[in-house]
């Protein structure tokens, strides 16, 4: 199991002042993290840019030192045992980076395997399963520039599962990969926690990934936890007055706009409508219940072809949660 | 041994593909032109004419062969510099940094296996650029093959002290361009590549002598155009050697403390 408490780091800056004169400033990236991941879990970290989950990470995975605070996997220290960590982790970042483009898939895995001191025998058995589990096995003499980003995502993750870790860092895996491609990579995810027992944490921007994955969520903001859970707990703690209701109307008015515009105004909420298809599409968030008022207004002055309740997401909780901190 | 030999195979490759022909032309272009340019200061300037101080201070009077040899051993230096200083920094900007580093690596492994890779390449140029010279005068007049030999060896270490710690430097500075034609500038005027350092100042002297490649240099032509031994140099192999295990010891220290800043100065 991982487990760090009070995890810090600080970054030294040198800013220039002037030609010659430089001022170091300190940035405190992470200010004291708690964490748990479990072999066989899905763990999420949150939080918006610069909110220090990279440096976690990092931190994690032994390239970066922490500056204060402690953690261990599997009960090895990460600074003292880093040697011995680095042979049951690994790393999948989102982009294009991690592999050489130059070497051809086989190469790369080839390459990478020997860094980890593989036996010869071992190694090419695993360089098989692994293009064969990633589907580049056709494609595995090919130079990686050659590759398509989808591609060359699939032999990272090929490439993090060389040493066969128990522990594996996400870091937003499925980052700019077409929709299709990015299931497969859920898939993939999903398939190394629950059928391989990998205990995995997962950085990602899109939220309904996390909902669909994770079976703990971290949301941090500027260095500090501010929430811990499972997607739904955060859910129905951070997101438990955020109402949303999505309106198709037929038509919408002069006189309708006026008064949804006072009615929002008058219960501090918002809207936001679309055009589409030869009808409107109105979508308004509010902290407060106003299901009944609205049918009313609505149905009054125009049309109204469907109405629906949408249930507050992980994203309307991390957008509540991070408004407050 | 397999982080050295996986390193070397992975270079050789990324080179073949990348600069199946450039680079190593490159490397004997350069080398042919400062051989070219001398060829033609000693024989239409000085008109084949060296002075008194020169074969005083060189121990000969065959300045082509004195020019070519040190044009040769330049290429080594280059060549070292370029692989191994620049390692870390490279794989920062192609974005491979972090996937090395989180593996169980042997640092000064990975480092062997560029240098590995430079020294095989770099010794077949300098093969091709010794056919190159040979018909601007160099001359084997009398080798002691084991004396070069050792010369290259101690050489080869104390090139790659002086590379780790340039990759030091650059790491630190982020830096490859103006770092390493610094170096390659001061090694080129201080340390008897063309002439020999007697001629300097005796302040600049005083770097030179700190500079390994100077005593790299007047090893390998005492060796190769005098036939000197090693017990007739050992003086110089000692200060030599001296200065490559102090290179090697400062390169060593300093990089774990590269290692430890090379995934943080992405961040900064």
């Amino acid at each position: 199991m991982i487990t760090v408490e009070g995890l810090k780091k600080n970054y030294k800056i040198n800013v220039k002042k002037g030609i010659f004169k430089r001022e170091q400033q300190i940035n405190e990236a992470v200010k004291g993290i708690d964490m748990q991941i479990k072999p066989g879990e899905i763990v999420g970290l949150l939080g918006l840019n610069g909110a220090g989950k990279t440096t976690t990470i990092k931190m994690l995975s032994t390239l970066i030192e922490p500056d204060g605070g402690k953690g261990d996997i599997d009960g090895m220290d990460l600074i003292k045992n880093a040697f011995e960590i680095k042979k049951i982790i690994n790393m999948i970042a989102g982009g294009e980076r991690m592999i050489y483009w130059r070497l051809t898939a086989k190469e790369n895995l080839e390459y990478f395997g020997k860094l980890y001191n593989l036996p010869k025998k071992l190694l090419k058995n695993r360089i098989d399963e692994l293009l064969s589990f990633v589907g580049l096995t056709e494609k595995m003499n090919v130079p990686v520039e050659q590759y398509s980003k989808g591609m060359k995502q699939r032999l990272q993750i090929a490439r993090g599962l060389i040493n066969d870790p128990k522990y594996i860092f996400m870091d937003e895996p499925t980052l700019g990969l077409d929709a299709p491609i990015a299931r497969e990579v859920r898939k993939y995810t999903k398939k190394l926690a629950r059928e391989n027992g990998k205990g995995i944490l997962l950085t990602s921007h899109y939220m309904n990934e996390i909902e669909e994955l994770c079976d703990y969520v971290y949301i941090i903001d500027k260095g500090r936890k501010v929430m811990e859970g499972s997607p739904r707990d955060v859910i129905s703690i951070a997101a438990k007055n955020t109402n949303k209701y999505i309106i198709r109307l037929e038509s919408f008015s002069d006189k309708l706009k006026n008064n949804l515009d006072d009615f929002i105004k008058s219960v501090s909420s918002e809207y936001k409508i679309d055009n589409f298809d030869n009808a409107y599409d109105i979508e308004i968030s509010s902290n407060k219940d106003i299901q009944s008022e609205l049918i009313t207004l609505l149905s009054a002055n125009a049309k109204v072809l469907s109405f629906k309740v949408q249930e507050p997401n992980l994203e309307d909780a991390i957008i509540k949660l991070l408004e407050v901190s | 041994m397999n982080s050295v030999l996986a390193t070397m195979k992975r270079n050789f490759i990324s080179q073949i593909r990348a600069y199946p022909i450039g680079f190593f032309m490159g490397n004997i272009t350069t080398c042919f032109f400062i051989v070219m340019g001398s060829f033609f200061v000693y024989s239409i300037v000085f008109e084949k004419n060296v002075s008194a101080d020169f074969i005083a201070y060189s121990n000969t009077s065959d300045y082509m062969s004195y020019v070519i040899l040190g044009s040769l051993i330049y290429m080594f230096v280059v060549r070292t510099f370029l692989n191994v200083s620049r390692s870390f920094i490279t794989e920062m900007r192609e974005g491979t940094i972090d996937s090395l580093l989180i593996a169980p690596l042997n640092h000064i492994g990975y480092l062997c296996g560029n240098m590995l890779e430079q020294i095989i390449t770099t010794t077949m140029e300098v093969f091709v650029a010794l056919i190159i010279s040979l018909p601007f005068g160099l001359k084997f007049q009398s080798v002691n093959i084991t004396s070069a030999l050792v010369c290259i060896i101690i050489s080869l270490l104390s090139f790659f002290g002086m590379s780790v710690i340039l990759c030091g430097v650059m790491v630190y500075l982020r830096d490859t361009y103006i770092s390493q034609n610094t170096v390659f500038a001061i090694i080129n005027l201080l340390c008897g590549i063309a002439f020999p350092i007697q001629y300097l100042p005796k302040w600049a002297q005083n770097i030179s002598n700190l500079i390994p490649v100077t005593y790299s240099l007047k090893i390998m032509r005492n060796s190769v155009l005098s036939g000197m031994s090693i017990f007739n140099q050992r003086q110089d192999f000692i200060i030599l050697l001296l200065q490559g295990v102090c290179y090697c010891i400062i390169g060593i220290l300093l990089l774990k403390i590269i290692i430890k800043k090379v995934p943080e100065r992405q961040f900064i």
